[in-house]
């Protein structure tokens, strides 16, 4: 039998490895990964931490003869389970796309239009810092340090502090805040673990954590149902994933949940279904409550939510049949997205609570966070001399309790920049944040328009980078070491801890360097806490171990995974009990319990007027993962979910491309026809409409949300009387026009 | 000891779409271009408000009486010793004729270095042979697949079959390997 073609080529590639080998030509061929087809691999695996998401899956990554080829879930973690997502598994992407920043860029051309050539010019580092830092010090010079802003993350907080600037711009009212504060009212934490595993009826409303792939979450509320028969029923206008799951979906009118919860309140209360010992023991306002919901009558939630009365109650009875039962809540669902967001988080936590479903196996459990040491800057910064935040969030005291802390008010920095008030902004630091996630982006570019010099802090050429004046490369996860408490849907206590999985590939650096030599150059980083390498063992001091150590345990280090329950006597609330009437809140000036306001609720008026909705593909995270390819490969581009029949009256096929229209901007995207949506319903997925053409996978990939979405001012913000100052970024009705 | 059988199921109650499982197959396997041998194919079915919907992995079923082998004109596609399909790539022209024989259409044609090869799941039998779970089902985030030896009656697979898997299209008559637990409402 004669050689095929490709058993001759093969044997040319195994003569070229062994001439390397020989020396002869030298060690370079050993090191590209493509040449030495008879060559063992060299294989080695390093410990990580997946950054993509909050969920901080730890991993084992192959690396073969130095180059990163996989992710491989831990199956001791205990988010991943051993497990990743999509989005985890292209890590690899991110790290050796070739469109990431490699350098330091300079902006030489004028104006802030996303996606306009930015004519970059290359500088160095030395250059980067010593421009940043000058611009900074010319604002503070003239302006006073609270001219200058930091937008994104709360990364910035110890810059902030040694400049002595209150604005540390977060983004989390367009995100968690709600959740954040209404959990930290009831049961003095900033979240709660759904225990899906143990749990006999899930009731959801809007969550839809498995259509975004959140790995440890997916797989509790799989097995509860399969393993624990659970019963699962999903509230959402869409037929979400986890609907598609569940037992029963209930397609309720958008905006209307905490009408329902409130009315299965007065169910439970008035029918005696409460657990009246664990209510005595354990809940603090449980009279006030029953007072309140005494108005909310199934009858009354069914004319505003399109639920009928009867569904209610006998939700209501399944949900106090005495079995355990969890609602989990996240952020940015029903929760988060309109007026009453925070009344309807706390509603939720109370239903839980009258029924005894708080700290019980198959119920809400309160987190086990593993505390670390954080380090200290040398100096104590001196007091900030202004405490005004350009956010308006110091009007707003739960969710701004302390300047520079809490979540404040994302959607109204606009405003006050481009008003001046109450003082003028000259400079924005952007980490990590992109115009997808600035509601009403129009307004964002003219106040960015505004700024004298705008910084921004990124991986990739985004458009963020192309409006800014100066663009700082990020390293990515996979090339720096950290450590990660379990911190979201931390059931038991855990650390991870991460090392390099390669050098760093291009001259990039991590944001606590830059923050530090930004703050040297300014001459105050005496104020700053150390960073890097040297602080990863100090964080770890308080359990005895080195960095070092932690990593030849295995990257995990794991506390007791016994469920031993918490002292709900002694929680970090005003009574110290699960906290339903909040004496604080009614001191600020709002509600005291959870409650409903009709002024609250919108409507669509005309036939081409939909409500807003907003969801995730589950390949994709906001719009950090967009130019990766595999992901890219599954989904290169976004759209518009709309009923079909609506959208056969409305003249529009499926594919075609409509423009979406609202008070506050116009945006076009394609349409994708669906059953599983309420009529009178749009939804549209979120992160998608990147405008840069340099990072040319995501380029041009769809609808951004953002720019129908409001930006409301702070003074709005009071009127809807929302003391978090957030949950209105689907407050809008949307025109569908085909274009 | 009696020979092995790898074979997998695929829990359509389980599975969330997420697309985890086609990329750790790309990842594992080192498939350049990105063509995925495990697809995600989503089902919606019924009108408003009476709507249901589920996905399903989708990649090859590893026939006993395969299409793809017998359309093969060089051998290149066989049966291996544990009863799963692969395919030979020094036997492969190119042809794609297995591509079109495909009943699943499973199948899907890639540039490789010396010419076309057609993209396939191993059903990871390197990882298996070494005791490991296949890369699919180690990424599933829902834990809806499972893979394992069907000739072993104690395997974890089999109390799977007994949950009622089913094979796709029987009526194909190509006993695969591979077989789902279809979606209930």
């Amino acid at each position: 039998m004669g050689l095929t073609r490709r058993e001759f080529f093969k044997l040319g590639g195994g003569s070229i490895a062994a001439i390397a080998g020989a020396g002869i030509l030298g060690n370079s061929l050993f090191n590209n990964p493509e040449a030495p087809a008879y060559a063992a691999p060299r294989i080695e695996y390093k410990h990580g931490v997946c950054e993509i998401c909050e969920m901080n899956c730890a991993f084992l990554g192959k690396i073969e003869n130095g180059r990163l080829v996989k992710l491989e879930g831990k199956p001791k973690d205990q988010h991943s389970r051993g497990a990743l997502c999509a989005k985890g598994n292209s890590g690899i992407n991110m790290l050796y796309d070739p469109d990431r920043l490699k350098a330091p860029l300079l902006k030489t051309a004028p104006g802030r239009i996303p996606g306009q050539d930015p004519k970059w010019k290359k500088i160095s580092w030395d250059e980067a810092i010593n421009r940043a830092a000058s611009e900074i010090q010319k604002a503070i010079e003239k302006y006073g340090p609270q001219s200058v802003i930091w937008i994104g993350h709360n990364k910035g907080t110890d810059f902030l502090r040694a400049i002595g600037s209150p604005n540390n711009i977060n983004h989390q009212s367009t995100c968690n805040a709600v959740r954040i504060m209404a959990t930290r009212i009831t049961l003095g934490v900033a979240n709660y673990v759904p225990d899906f595993e143990n749990s006999k009826y899930i009731l959801c409303f809007g969550w839809d954590q498995l259509g975004k792939a959140k790995n440890s979450l997916a797989r509790g509320l799989i097995e509860g149902k399969i393993k624990n028969n659970a019963k699962v029923v999903v509230f959402d206008p869409r037929f979400s994933t986890t609907a598609s799951k569940a037992h029963e979906w209930i397609p309720i009118r958008p905006g209307t949940d905490l009408a329902v919860v409130l009315a299965m309140l007065n169910v439970i209360i008035s029918e005696g279904r409460y657990n009246a010992d664990f209510v005595a023991k354990y809940v603090e306002g449980f009279e006030e409550l029953a007072e309140e919901v005494k108005k909310y009558t199934p009858e009354w939630a069914s004319k505003i939510s399109d639920v009928p009365a009867g569904t209610i109650r006998r939700i209501a009875h399944e949900f106090s049949g005495g079995c355990p039962a969890v609602i989990p809540i996240h952020k940015r669902e029903a929760i988060q997205v309109r007026p009453g967001g925070f009344e309807l988080a706390r509603a939720c936590l109370a239903m839980m609570a009258i029924t005894g479903n708080i700290e019980r196996r198959g119920g809400a459990l309160l987190p086990r966070i593993a505390p670390l040491n954080y380090p200290k800057p040398k100096e104590k910064p001196p007091e900030l001399q202004v405490t005004e935040r350009i956010d308006g969030g110091h009007l707003f005291p739960l969710a701004v309790p302390k300047p520079l802390s809490g979540t404040g008010l994302y959607q109204s920095v606009p405003d006050m920049i481009l008003r001046g008030e109450p003082y003028p902004v000259k400079v924005a630091v952007v980490y990590g944040q992109s115009l997808q996630s600035m509601p009403e982006t129009e307004k964002w570019l003219k106040a960015f328009e505004k700024l004298d010099y705008v910084i921004n802090i990124n991986i990739y050429p985004d458009d963020m980078a192309t409006i800014s004046d100066l663009v700082l490369p990020e390293s990515v996860y996979l090339e720096t070491p950290h450590i990660s408490p379990r911190i979201t849907n931390a059931r038991y206590y855990q650390i991870a801890v991460a090392e390099p999985m390669v050098k760093k590939l291009y001259d990039t650096k991590e944001v606590d360097e830059i923050k530090y030599l930004l703050a040297k150059k300014l001459g105050v980083d005496k104020y700053m806490p150390p960073h890097g390498e040297k602080v990863l063992d100090y964080k770890l001091k308080r359990y005895g171990l080195t960095y070092k150590d932690a990593l030849k345990k295995g990257g995990i280090l794991n506390g007791s995974q016994k469920f031993t329950p918490k002292d709900l006597t002694s929680l970090r609330t005003e009574s110290g009990k699960i906290q339903i009437y909040s004496p604080k809140l009614k001191e600020l000036g709002y509600n005291p319990l959870p409650w409903f306001d009709e002024t609250w609720l919108i409507e669509p008026k005309a036939d081409d007027e939909f409500y807003l909705v907003t969801s995730r593909p589950p390949m994709h995270r906001h719009s950090k993962t967009h130019n990766m390819r595999w992901l890219h490969a599954i989904m290169p581009e976004g759209f518009i979910y709309i009923n079909a029949a609506k959208a056969e009256k409305l003249g529009i096929k499926d594919g075609d491309m409509v423009e979406l229209s609202s008070k506050y901007g116009k945006e076009t995207g394609k349409a994708k026809l669906i059953q599983g949506i309420r009529p009178d319903t749009i939804c549209v997925l979120h992160g998608f409409g990147n405008k840069s053409p340099y990072i040319k996978l995501a380029y041009n990939n769809g609808p951004n949300d953002s720019r129908i979405m409001p930006a409301y001012p702070k003074e709005v913000n009071m009127t809807l009387k929302d003391p978090v100052g957030a949950s209105m970024d689907c407050h809008v009705i949307v025109k569908v026009r085909k274009v | 000891m009696a020979k092995k059988r790898w074979g997998k199921i695929v829990d359509l109650n389980k599975c969330v779409g997420c697309h985890a499982c086609s990329v750790a197959c790309l990842a594992e396997n080192k498939v350049p271009n990105d063509k995925f041998r495990t697809k995600i194919i989503e089902h919606e079915e019924g009108i408003f408000p009476n709507v249901y919907r589920y996905t399903e992995k989708w990649s090859c079923n590893h026939c006993q009486k395969a299409p793809c082998v017998d359309a093969c004109p060089t051998k290149a596609s066989h049966y291996t010793e544990w009863g799963t399909v692969e395919v030979n790539p020094d036997l492969c022209i190119g042809c794609g004729y297995c591509v079109l024989a495909c009943p699943y259409r499973v199948r899907v044609m890639n540039e490789r270095e010396h010419g076309g090869l057609p993209e396939k799941c191993t059903l990871c039998t390197h990882r298996l042979e070494k005791g490991e779970k296949p890369a699919c089902e180690a990424s599933c985030i829902a834990g809806a697949i499972i893979t394992g030896d069907l000739n072993n009656p104690d395997s974890e697979i089999n109390k799977w079959m007994a949950k009622g898997a089913v094979e796709r299209r029987p009526d194909l008559k190509t006993h695969p390997n591979v077989f789902i637990i279809p979606y209930r409402r």
